[in-house]
């Protein structure tokens, strides 16, 4: 069971001090390097910058998390902008190449089968799913971070679970195994 | 079998979907990033910035300077113009304008913070041939047109300063067009009278008012644009 953290808040009228600044790097860095990784093939790269430009920053922002959520989207983005010649079949490949999520046998699910999964969401869909399931974001700040209401993103999330539900009980196509590994006693039937 | 319920949209509960959430969180995003690594890195990045400091606190950064994502390059073009601002002054000022546009470059960089020794050398050497410079072309012009020097005085390099957004204090952009309208109209009237005189050629003033105007229009224009 994931262990929610509460984000450090930030005084707004200093700077980001060493304490507040570790604590929210351990917190969010692995989130910000998968919701980078939607986009880019240098993920670390851009997480890195934005931690730079929060700690650059003269007056904390009011929401650190996420102020680098939306740094990370800004940087994604324009990068991948830059790449736009690659077709989407030769960027799912870049980005694919290796899985997001590590691999541990006491998973409830399958991490090579969840990436995939996710990476064939469409882009407005798996973007709610990973700022809410990983990144911890309300729908309100998804929704100020792609341009779009607090109850638009909530519908898209529940659209992606939905999918993402259904998928996942399937076999995976390229395997040709049952990939949806779920610990049967782990989640209540309903 | 699947623990999750049927997905035909009937009988699913919102525990569905958190149970859904629980498993999807279970699993661990992969990082390449080294925390440590990148805690020592932004703590380098504070001492030198503590080092750094002292010298760049004063001058504060222009409205120019906090304006530029990236201004390294920038101000690597901009130590080439004053260069070449410098240069042009030393050996082509014949009107306050070529000594302006020298100066104000100088006086971009200063305001930039600028603190490279051989950039605030160049600066430096601008500003003072400036002073110079601006002495000897009002004196010229004073001959000319008094009224033109006093409104150039008072006017042309706060009004310069201002379109390139460093603040010069009790000076607005509106009252620097206000102000180079006046002038404007104090420059063209002797013009006139001694066109009227002579039209044999250019006066002084009118050579002035046209090198105002060429270099001018550019800027303002830029500066319209913002």
């Amino acid at each position: 069971m994931n262990v929610v953290c509460n984000p450090p808040s930030f005084n707004s009228d200093e700077r980001v001090s060493r304490e507040e600044f570790s604590r929210l790097i351990e917190q969010v860095l692995p989130a910000l390097e998968l919701y980078a990784r939607q986009w880019s093939r240098e993920p670390a790269d851009i997480v890195q910058e934005a931690c730079l430009r929060l700690w650059k920053q003269e007056i904390a922002p009011q929401d650190a998390r996420a102020w680098l959520f939306r740094v990370v989207r800004n940087l994604s983005i324009s990068q991948m902008r830059t790449t736009r010649h690659r077709t989407k079949q030769e960027k799912l490949d870049a980005i694919g190449e290796a899985g997001w999520f590590e691999q541990d046998a006491d998973q409830q699910l399958d991490a090579a089968d969840v990436t995939r999964r996710l990476q064939e969401l469409p882009e407005e869909l798996r973007e709610p799913v990973i700022a809410h399931v990983w990144g911890e974001l309300t729908f309100h700040e998804i929704g100020e971070l792609v341009g779009a209401s607090a109850s638009t993103v909530h519908r898209r999330y529940q659209q992606a679970m939905e999918q993402l539900r259904t998928q996942l009980r399937q076999p995976c196509p390229s395997s040709q195994t049952p990939t949806a590994i779920i610990a049967p006693t782990a989640l209540p039937t309903t | 079998m699947s623990q999750f319920p049927d997905t035909d949209g009937n009988h699913r509960t919102d525990s569905a979907a958190d149970d859904l959430k629980q498993a999807l969180q279970s699993l661990k995003p992969r990082t390449t990033i080294d925390r440590e690594q990148l805690l020592a890195r932004l703590q380098a990045d504070e001492t030198e910035a503590h080092t750094v400091a002292p010298r760049l606190a004063e001058p504060q950064p222009s409205p120019v300077h906090s304006r530029s994502a990236n201004w390294w390059p920038m101000l690597t073009a901009l130590s080439w113009l004053v260069t070449a601002g410098v240069w042009w002054s030393s050996t082509h000022a014949t009107s306050p304008h070529d000594s302006e546009a020298a100066g104000v470059m100088a006086a971009v960089a200063h305001a930039d913070g600028v603190t490279s020794p051989a950039i605030v050398a160049v600066g430096t050497s601008g500003m003072n041939q400036l002073g110079e410079s601006l002495d000897a072309a009002e004196q010229r012009e004073a001959v000319e047109s008094p009224a033109l020097v006093e409104s150039q005085a008072s006017t042309a390099s706060p009004y310069w300063l201002t379109m390139l957004g460093i603040d010069v204090a009790g000076f607005t952009a509106d009252t620097a067009e206000q102000r180079w309208e006046r002038m404007q109209v104090e420059a063209d009237a002797p013009r006139q009278s001694t066109v009227a005189q002579s039209a044999s050629g250019p006066t002084p003033s009118a050579t002035y008012a046209s090198l105002r105007d060429e270099f001018d229009a550019p800027i303002r224009r830029n500066w319209l644009q913002q």
